[in-house]
């Protein structure tokens, strides 16, 4: 397993390095201007600090999603097309762990880049606007670990689609904007999510994203491989 | 070694892509399996391959056999190097294997001729190199039996004929077996010991290419030392047969007329130099038994 996410890791810098760079390039550039707008519109550094963790904290909701999709496609649709899919079978890989690298492999990817513009977006506040951002614990967890693992399973989901179904692509691909700009975004400015979900509601959340992602694990096992192998040349 | 019993493969829609397709693959042998395409001679390959699961029977490999596969596309990533692809797969395998990683893999590459571009990506690749990785890669796991389809589809002169004498000498070096799938007739009569032929996922020979050329085989040929000039008035009007110059005939029912025509040929007292069955072409073959294009 270690052997496929390396390999995977290895294949994502040397075939999309500059597709990556530029995509941090990109997502930095949106909350930048978004950002410095709204800091010269809104005065109360509190409520603005407020407005500003919150985009920061959820930003990875849509981030890694898309990136996730575009990366876990990438790769499946080469290996299906070259044939290494079939290979690694015949090597006596399953198609959960093919799956599983992929998907880990996207998620660090998308991690990293959604990371990255982070930093660079809190960093240009710092340069351009003078403002740092103050983070509480909660926003921290939240940042750090509660979003990602909530977008880890999104994507789980999106990439079991990708993975078993020929058109999945474009509903994949869909997802990850409506749910941000439908769910989350708008959310954000009418409730404060971060302060309204307890701890609890995080630990059942949590709780039904790792059953989710055990389910879709052990699904992935139940396609035929030869469904599977001839899926790309339907 | 290898055994296939029966093996059918019906899709969803019901289209039979193979029937009850049985065959034996034996130590020491390269078998091709030929036929138009949607024969269902990729389907048999993955099949025995283990990849692809038949509706009906079975294929029974005997203990410890085990195999390597190359199949169209070659498997091989492009962004990395030849060194990288087979570090992979050895890293896959690493537990049945007893030879290092550094030592097989530059073996591989040695015998495969690649050793100058183990550090090049495989994108830079010929085909006819790509082609030479992915057996080497196929070579990783020690197998006894390599199944390849279409393994000499696009290679250069140099290439194929690297190929050919490669897999001669791994089939004879140990006991390993090949069995290949091929459009192509001329490496079929190169380098095979017997051949499948399947038409619409049906087999219609399992047959040695002695056998096979004998089966098809109906001319025969015989030459003598001395001029006969005209055959005719020596043999008469009742056997069919073509004259090639003086000294030679072309039978053309098979053994039917044979015995009686050396029978006149000794009574004449004449040197019969040649008496041997005019083979005929793979190509030939393949048409007389599978057909045309359909």
């Amino acid at each position: 397993m270690k052997n496929m996410i390396k390999k995977e890791l290895l294949l994502m810098v040397r075939a999309s390095k500059w597709i990556l760079l530029l995509w941090c390039i990109f997502q930095v550039f949106a909350p930048i201007l978004f950002l410095k707008e709204a800091a010269s519109i809104i005065v109360d550094q509190s409520l603005l600090n407020h407005l500003f963790v919150g985009m920061i904290v959820f930003y990875p909701l849509m981030t890694i999603p898309i990136v996730s999709v575009l990366v876990f496609t990438g790769g499946v649709n080469e290996e299906r097309k070259q044939g290494i899919i079939m290979v690694l079978l015949a090597n006596g890989v399953s198609q959960t762990q093919i799956w599983r690298s992929k998907l880990a492999n996207a998620f660090i990817v998308a991690e990293l880049v959604s990371l990255m513009a982070e930093g660079v977006t809190l960093l240009s506040l710092r340069v351009i606007n003078s403002f740092w951002l103050v983070f509480r614990a909660k926003e921290l967890f939240f940042l750090l670990a509660f979003v990602p693992f909530v977008a880890v399973v999104i994507s789980g989901i999106l990439c079991f689609i990708l993975w078993g179904f020929q058109h999945g692509q474009l509903f994949a691909t869909m997802v990850p904007y409506l749910l941000f700009f439908g769910c989350c975004f708008m959310s954000l400015f009418k409730y404060d999510i971060i302060n309204e979900l307890s701890g609890l509601a995080c630990a059942v959340i949590i709780a039904v994203g790792i059953i989710l992602l055990v389910i879709l694990d052990r699904l992935i096992g139940l396609f035929h491989n030869e469904y599977i192998v001839n899926l790309g040349r339907m | 070694m290898l055994k296939a019993i029966n093996i059918s493969k019906k899709y969803k829609n019901n289209k039979e892509a193979l029937s009850k397709v049985s065959f034996e693959l034996h130590a020491n042998e390269i078998v091709a399996i030929v036929g138009p395409n949607g024969a269902g001679k990729s389907t048999l390959l993955r099949i025995a391959a283990g990849i692809n699961s038949s509706s009906e029977g079975g294929v029974v490999r005997e203990e410890g056999i085990r195999l390597g596969a190359v199949f169209d596309g070659n498997g091989l990533y492009s962004q990395l190097t030849a060194y990288e692809n087979l570090s992979f797969f050895y890293r896959l395998n690493k537990n049945n294997l007893l030879e290092k990683e550094v030592e097989k893999i530059d073996g591989l590459l040695m015998n495969m001729e690649l050793s100058e571009v183990k550090n090049q990506k495989v994108k830079e690749f010929s085909k006819g190199m790509a082609r030479k990785l992915a057996i080497a890669r196929a070579l990783l796991t020690n197998p006894d039996i390599l199944l390849m389809d279409e393994p000499f589809d696009g290679l250069d002169i140099a290439s194929h004929a690297f190929l050919v004498s490669f897999l001669r000498n791994w089939v004879k070096e140990k006991k390993h077996a090949v069995i290949f799938t091929s459009h192509n007739m001329s490496d079929v009569e190169l380098l095979c010991d017997r051949v499948l032929m399947l038409k619409k996922g049906q087999l219609l020979n399992n047959l040695s290419m002695f056998d096979l050329n004998n089966k098809v085989t109906s001319q025969y040929k015989i030459t003598v030392e001395e001029n006969v000039g005209d055959w005719r008035l020596l043999l008469g009007n009742q056997t069919y047969f073509n004259q090639v110059g003086e000294k030679t005939i072309i039978l053309e029912n098979g053994l039917k007329d044979a015995n009686q025509i050396l029978e006149i040929l000794v009574n004449r007292k004449l040197t019969i130099c040649e008496f041997m069955p005019v083979y005929k072409s793979m190509e030939d073959i393949y048409l007389s038994e599978v057909g045309g294009a359909e």
